[in-house]
């Protein structure tokens, strides 16, 4: 279930089999010029469907979209045994979308094997550009505004505890508040003019501009984050909970989420970054670190606390606007939290379960189901 | 089995992130989870650690490695996944379990002098003592034949010899038994032939790679200077020795990895077809390079080395040149048994004999 089938230069998609690899079909498009612009940091590990089914995203999210915004059309297969495809286009007025349905699934109500992954043009320009802000208000709003007028391929707002460990540590900014990278690309007259148009509105939030290098930088290091003596290791004690809300919520939920879990776990750090925008809203990527010599030697007790700041995490974020997970997935793990999250519109996902899996044969008890 | 510290600490240095998933060429050709670099720190770091046993299924994972080292140059962690493949096949030779698959090549190696077991007809004609020594290597006296690489180097009026009892390199055995005695002894005993000339030029990236890396791991002296085939080529051509003229073919160089990798030469091919035509490279080259087949493995995985060459031949097409080119007889003896159409297949030495 690897092959690349087809790079359909006029479609502008690469029709291959859900086990290939990302990189592979970003190689494919490569060859002829193009780019997927997927490039999540798992591109070299992970497979389209693995990021199909949990609904995966890239750094470059903000202009070219999610995963679920890069499909044409998958076949998929039944736990019934039947072969399907969905609509040969993924907007149109033929009904609900077939592709919504299966994408995000987890396993949970069929397999995907083969999907057309769109592919786009190698940009002409890609420029870079870091901000400092004094607070997170300031860069919440100045994003806000950014996105009404074009959108960036990458946008990325640290938090001023993580702008002062990891961003200063990889990219090497030393100065205190919050970091903001920004990558603009395209045809180049176009990026130079939003460049222009970033300058003033960032401007008028007080950012101090630091120039191409952090972000130049922080592209060539954009996986170094997640290498060993960066990423969270054992010993400590660790999750990444994203969740993600429109404008009017997010920010409340950051302070929420910090507060939650700094109050009720004193032994843990909350660091956070901003990492995917769209007009109306953005996610939060944040996370919780234990040190190790506070995690509880027990396996057990240890298992404990991370389930127990998960929830705390995770409950804030649901009780303030946002939701279970933005783009990491629920499995088994979070599956618990969906009826919380869902309440009466539960019974949709139970009904296509039901329906499509009355055996309960496909991957029991992810997503909640 | 049992690692050295070295081995240890680089096998525990793979954090099994998996970011090498897309990179092995027998993984990419099997789809296989086993045939990457991860699994093999996986099994090899069960073994270090005595929590299972060195089991067949394990060695023979061992011997699925082509130790082209497309994993060693993507890996962040510095861990070296060649050097402990390498002594994993030792470890399973000093364990009395080497594959019989490995077996019966050493047997061929003592038997005929090379692991295919094919009787050398000793065609080479007589050649006078010169200070050049045009060193054949193991694979194309087995499988091929090096008339053409000789006659332009004739061209370019280099005095060269060709042994006729040419010893072996030892790179087969270093392959299939990484740092064991006997390949001392054959590497020691190739080095004794190799000193008593002033320059050796090596057909084979293999044989340059053991001379110029592995004899001096082993503090094996070789006075000679060793150059590759390819290298010298590309200087003969800057120098003016040898005139070439352009033939307007746009040509895609495969890289070999062991040139590009182990002995960080990517330019040579690249000045040759440049004063032969036009180079357009493929998508995944120089240092990035893929292996295109591997003549060993060959011997007891055919299938997978077909889907090798077949992906490489892939990129070459994509690549929208009219010749690919190789420096290394074993990916070009692989990629001729599965040819496809749209685009020629030649060795360096056959471009420049033709643009002569």
């Amino acid at each position: 279930m690897n092959k690349i089938y087809d790079v359909n230069e006029q479609g502008m998609y690469i029709e291959c089999g859900t086990g290939a690899i990302y990189k592979h079909i970003e190689w494919a498009a490569n060859e002829r010029g193009y780019a997927t612009m997927h490039y999540p940091s798992s591109l070299t590990c992970s497979t389209v469907g693995g990021f199909l089914a949990h609904r995966g995203i890239g750094v470059s999210s903000t202009k070219y979209g999610k995963i679920d915004d890069m499909v044409l059309q998958m076949e998929v297969v039944l736990p019934n045994g039947d072969i399907i495809e969905t609509s040969p286009a993924p907007k149109h007025a033929a009904g609900p979308d077939l592709n919504q349905i299966f994408i995000g699934s987890e396993g949970t109500l069929g397999v995907m094997t083969k999907a057309q992954m769109r592919i786009y043009e190698q940009p002409e320009s890609r420029q870079f550009r870091g901000f400092l802000f004094h607070n997170m208000t300031d860069a919440f709003n100045a994003g806000r505004e950014l996105l009404q007028k074009f959108k960036p391929s990458v946008m990325r707002l640290y938090d001023e505890a993580e702008t002062a460990s990891l961003i200063k540590k990889i990219v090497g900014v030393e100065k205190k508040g919050a970091f903001m990278n920004i990558a603009i690309e395209g045809v180049k007259e176009m990026a130079d003019l939003e460049m222009k148009i970033l300058l003033e509105t960032f401007g008028k939030y007080g950012a101090e501009d630091l120039g191409s290098e952090y972000g130049e930088k922080w592209w060539k290091e954009k996986i170094t984050f997640f290498y060993p003596g960066h990423m969270m290791d054992i010993p400590q004690c660790f999750g990444t909970m994203d969740t993600i809300a429109p404008y009017d919520k997010i920010e409340k939920i950051y302070w929420e989420m910090k507060k939650a879990i700094e109050t009720n776990f004193p032994q843990a750090k909350f660091i956070a970054h901003f990492s995917h925008w769209y007009e109306w809203g953005c996610m939060i990527y944040d996370r919780f670190i234990v040190d190790g010599k506070d995690v509880p030697r027990d396996p057990h007790e240890a298992f404990r606390l991370h389930q127990a700041i998960w929830n705390c995490g995770v409950r804030t974020a649901l009780a303030n606007g946002g939701v279970v997970n933005d783009h990491h997935g629920v499995g088994i793990k979070l599956g618990r939290l969906m009826k919380e999250q869902y309440g009466p519109a539960m019974q949709v996902f139970e009904g296509i379960k039901k329906q499509l899996d009355p055996n309960g044969i496909m991957n029991p008890f992810k997503l909640g189901l | 089995m049992q690692f050295s510290n070295k081995a240890k600490e680089h096998i525990d240095s793979c954090r099994f992130c998996w970011m090498c998933h897309h990179v092995c060429p027998i993984g990419n050709a099997t789809g296989l989870e086993r045939n990457t670099a991860r699994a093999r720190a996986l099994g090899l770091s069960l073994v270090a650690r005595e929590a299972v046993e060195y089991s067949d299924d394990i060695i023979n994972n061992v011997y699925e490695c082509s130790l082209c080292g497309g994993c060693m140059k993507d890996c962040v962690t510095g861990w070296d996944p060649v050097m402990c493949t390498k002594e994993a096949r030792l470890g399973a030779a000093l364990d009395g379990k080497i594959p019989a698959y490995v077996e019966k090549m050493l047997d061929n190696l003592d038997a005929k002098g090379n692991i295919y077991g094919i009787e050398n007809e000793n065609k080479i004609p007589d050649f006078p003592e010169t200070d050049i020594l045009f060193f054949i290597g193991e694979d194309t006296r087995a499988k091929g034949c090096a008339k053409t690489a000789a006659s332009v180097l004739k061209a370019a009026g280099v005095d060269f010899t060709i042994l006729k009892d040419e010893p072996n390199s030892g790179y087969s055995l270093d392959f299939l038994l990484g740092a064991a005695a006997e390949t001392k002894a054959m590497m020691e005993n190739c080095a004794k032939v190799l000193n008593n000339y002033k320059k050796v030029i090596c057909y084979d990236p293999s044989d340059a790679k053991v001379m110029l890396r592995e004899y001096k791991e082993w503090g094996i002296e070789v006075t000679a200077e060793v150059v590759t085939f390819t290298a010298f080529l590309a200087e003969l051509i800057e120098k003016g020795a040898l005139k070439v003229k352009n033939s307007g073919k746009v040509y895609t160089p495969q890289d070999s990895p062991i040139l590009a990798r182990d002995l960080d030469e990517t330019e040579a091919i690249r000045t040759i077809l440049n004063a032969c035509g036009s180079v357009r490279d493929m998508l995944l080259s120089k240092k990035d390079t893929v292996l295109a087949g591997n003549l060993i493995m060959n011997e007891y995985m055919p299938d997978v080395m077909a889907k090798v060459a077949d992906m490489r031949w892939t990129n070459a097409k994509n690549a929208n040149a009219e010749i690919l080119v190789t420096e290394c007889f074993a990916e070009y003896t692989l990629l001729s048994e599965n040819k496809i159409d749209g685009i020629e297949l030649k060795k360096i030495e056959e471009v420049v004999s033709e643009c002569l």
